[in-house]
């Protein structure tokens, strides 16, 4: 009975260790936003449900750039947080997370247009923690994109 | 005596085939992809992508190469410093830079012009002919044709590397300047920059 009482004892501090070994990202914005975005409305194609669940798409905004072309963020949020998800994340070497992502642009006849950022990315995302993919187009004629998002998985 | 002579016969055959099943035949990779190698000591692929995939994205939407006097923008590619210890190929940056300056339609880029490399060797050389009899001289390229350039884009690299008992960083950082060549003022800058750390094993 004594060491029952022990064991839980420890469970108990070890669990608290770890909670407090969080390494959390904590924001706190504007409550009446004064921006008005273009809201993009978009559809998305999930492969790898690990990456699904683990990042949060909370918004696509769209702009055009003085420079005349399309330029798209993608915010997103890393869902990572919580005593459970960040004792796995910890224990897979996966805390922060690592991601590579990637614009693909088309052109109004729907042909793919090949550019100088047409390449992986890497973003990395602490638990919490917010970021906004960005993408320009390669010219005014692209209106419309893919974005990709996958594991890194060399960052393991 | 047999029995160990037949372990040490079949541990080794077990050795060997280990050791024949580690090897890897040549294969293509994407060279931005995640099975490209990451090194601390030097920039790789994926970085000079990075850097010129972010600098071209930053250029062409900033709109600084629209110009106010009417005259169509032409950059000339001009030299990107090299301040680190490395020997560094910017042609891997700058050559990015130009396809997509040119595909962004915003701008022409002057090959008759510009630091290094062989490009600008040939517009000269054509004016070169223009007394040789060999040549038809209506389709001789005359002088007073080629068009200067208006922008020039440059910039630098800088490494600082730090040490920490058994850990390695290297911090990149890239500059790049667009200037406007009639006034001598800078129209657009950018920064990219990306660390990389590595542990070297204990033993």
């Amino acid at each position: 009975m004594k060491r029952q009482g022990l064991f839980a004892a420890a469970a108990v501090l070890a669990a608290l260790g770890l909670a407090g070994c969080q390494d959390t990202i904590n924001t706190v914005e504007n409550r009446d936003l004064a921006m008005t975005p273009s809201a993009v409305d978009t559809r998305a194609f999930n492969t790898d449900s690990f990456c699904r669940d683990r990042l949060a798409l909370v918004s696509t905004r769209s702009t055009v750039t003085p420079g005349g072309v399309m330029m798209v963020q993608a915010q997103i949020r890393s869902e990572r947080y919580g005593f459970w998800s960040e004792l796995w994340s910890g224990m897979t070497g996966t805390n922060p997370y690592h991601v590579l992502y990637r614009f693909d642009w088309m052109d109004e006849n729907g042909m793919a247009v090949s550019t100088a950022a047409n390449a992986w990315q890497t973003a990395i995302f602490a638990p919490g923690e917010t970021k906004f993919l960005q993408g320009v187009a390669p010219n005014s004629r692209c209106r419309d994109f893919i974005l990709s998002v996958r594991e890194d998985p060399s960052a393991k | 005596m047999i029995r160990h002579r037949m372990r040490i016969f079949f541990g080794a055959a077990l050795t060997v085939l280990t050791a024949a099943g580690c090897r890897t035949e040549a294969h293509y990779i994407d060279p931005g992809g995640p099975e490209a190698l990451v090194t601390v000591s030097s920039v790789d692929p994926a970085e000079w992508r990075k850097v010129a995939g972010e600098a071209a994205e930053s250029l062409i939407a900033s709109g600084a190469l629209k110009r106010n006097d009417g005259m169509e923008p032409v950059v000339m590619i001009g030299r990107i410093r090299n301040y680190t210890l490395l020997h560094l190929e910017m042609g891997l940056l700058t050559n990015r830079l130009r396809q997509a300056i040119l595909a962004s339609g915003q701008a022409k880029v002057t090959s008759a012009t510009g630091y290094g490399g062989n490009l600008e060797r040939a517009v000269r050389r054509v004016r070169g002919i223009e007394n040789d009899d060999l040549f038809d001289q209506r389709t001789v390229m005359k002088r007073g044709t080629v068009v200067a350039p208006n922008f020039s884009l440059a910039g630098m690299v800088i490494q600082q590397n730090a040490f920490a008992g058994r850990t390695e960083e290297s911090y990149y950082m890239f500059h790049l300047t667009l200037t406007d060549l009639a006034t001598g003022i800078a129209v657009w800058e950018k920064n990219v920059d990306f660390a990389k750390q590595a542990t070297r094993p204990a033993l």
